[in-house]
């Protein structure tokens, strides 16, 4: 199990995307090399193509626990507009959404809906644990707060801060689309866990 | 608001800088509580607060101290040194904040006195909000409230054991390596 690839860094990607206007391809895309190439011969194959309308229209969940929902509610907002990427519509039922973004922190008496509302969510899907809290606990070491949203559901990306900027969530959620179409499946597939 | 001592129960009460503190019975705070909503006119319960004073004179107090009226320049000695404080009458107080709907919005606060394993009167009652304040000060801090339809805990996992906000509760969190320091 230890050489089977479970971090975005066994697949060798190491990109440091940013948001320039200008910015040519990343190097996940010179890393597999094979973009250029179907960019410059207009082929596409089946999958790729699914990946690509995967990433464009991967639609986030209403999961807002606490104060990083702020910074996730400014993303949708007019400045840092993540309708761009297709992913201004938040869906609040489970079953029709394909992110969820664990933002802030989660007690344990929210531990088991969190757990109901992950598995009742359709294949493929992708978490995002937002905020120093879901990611680790955060400030709150206590008897109340859940150390980590990972002890009980699979996390993809980790946006760190506490909260992170909006430019910064922006930025894991640009960094899960292209590991997506970079081919990396999903944290639980990755992992090897229930669903 | 002079007529204190025409409440059910009255012991004494103390002038704040934001609203008199009355001290009622225990056992006759709900009578108080009717007495200061129809007679007095305290028809809006704000908070069910109960506060725990395990130590309370133990170990002495830093910190602001000063006298009854304020920090006072004419006493240094007051200022922020340890001093003992005055004791308290038991472990537990609670206190019932009400508020007047009325010109001047008075507020005043009844407070009684328990200690640990006694049983409060319940005041769900005489005002109906309380029902969730006396919850939330039987789940964090462990006062039973005797007449209240749905004492369960509130903010806590039901299966919970023990009562948080006490302070003889520990903090609880996990042990945490930085390992980049060491």
């Amino acid at each position: 199990m230890a050489d089977e690839p479970t971090r975005l860094r066994d697949y060798g990607l190491q990109s440091e995307r940013l948001l320039w206007p200008t910015k040519g391809p990343s190097r996940f895309e010179e890393e597999l090399g094979l973009e250029e190439m179907e960019r410059a011969l207009g082929l596409t194959t089946l999958e790729k193509a699914v990946r690509w309308a995967q990433t464009k229209s991967m639609w986030p969940d209403t999961f807002g626990l606490a104060c990083c929902a702020i910074e996730m509610m400014s993303i949708v907002s007019a400045r840092y507009d993540i309708a761009r990427f297709g992913m201004e519509a938040f869906r609040s039922s489970p079953r029709q959404a394909d992110l969820l973004i664990v933002s802030g922190r989660v007690a344990h008496k929210m531990a088991p809906p969190l757990r109901q509302i992950y598995d009742q969510m359709l294949e493929p899907k992708w978490v995002i644990a937002m905020g120093a809290c879901a990611s680790s606990g955060g400030m709150f070491n206590n008897y109340t707060i859940l150390q980590g949203v990972d002890r009980i559901v699979p996390v993809d990306i980790y946006v760190p801060f506490c909260p992170p900027r909006p430019e910064a969530l922006m930025e894991g959620i640009i960094r899960l689309h292209e590991a997506h179409l970079a081919g990396v499946p999903p944290a639980y597939e990755r992992l090897g866990v229930a669903t | 608001m002079t007529d204190w001592p025409r409440l059910p129960g009255y012991l004494s009460h103390r002038d704040g800088p934001e609203m008199p503190t009355v001290t009622i019975e225990t056992e006759r705070i709900r009578e108080a509580c009717e007495h200061a909503r129809d007679e007095l006119g305290f028809d809006l319960c704000v908070d069910v607060v109960a506060t725990d004073y395990l130590g309370w004179g133990g170990a002495g107090v830093s910190g602001y101290i000063g006298t009854a009226s304020g920090r006072d320049l004419m006493h240094p000695m007051t200022q922020g040194l340890q001093a003992l404080p005055e004791l308290k009458p038991k472990r537990f107080s609670i206190s019932y904040h009400l508020l007047a709907l009325r010109q001047g919005a008075p507020r005043a606060r009844l407070q009684c006195w328990v200690d640990d394993g006694e049983h409060v009167p319940s005041v769900v009652s005489v005002w109906p909000t309380c029902d969730w304040h006396e919850r939330e000060q039987y789940d964090l801090m462990g006062i039973v409230f005797d007449g209240h339809p749905n004492l369960v805990r509130l903010l806590m996992p039901e299966d919970w054991e023990g009562h948080p906000l006490r302070k003889d509760y520990p903090i609880g969190g996990e042990p945490v390596r930085f390992t980049d320091e060491e």
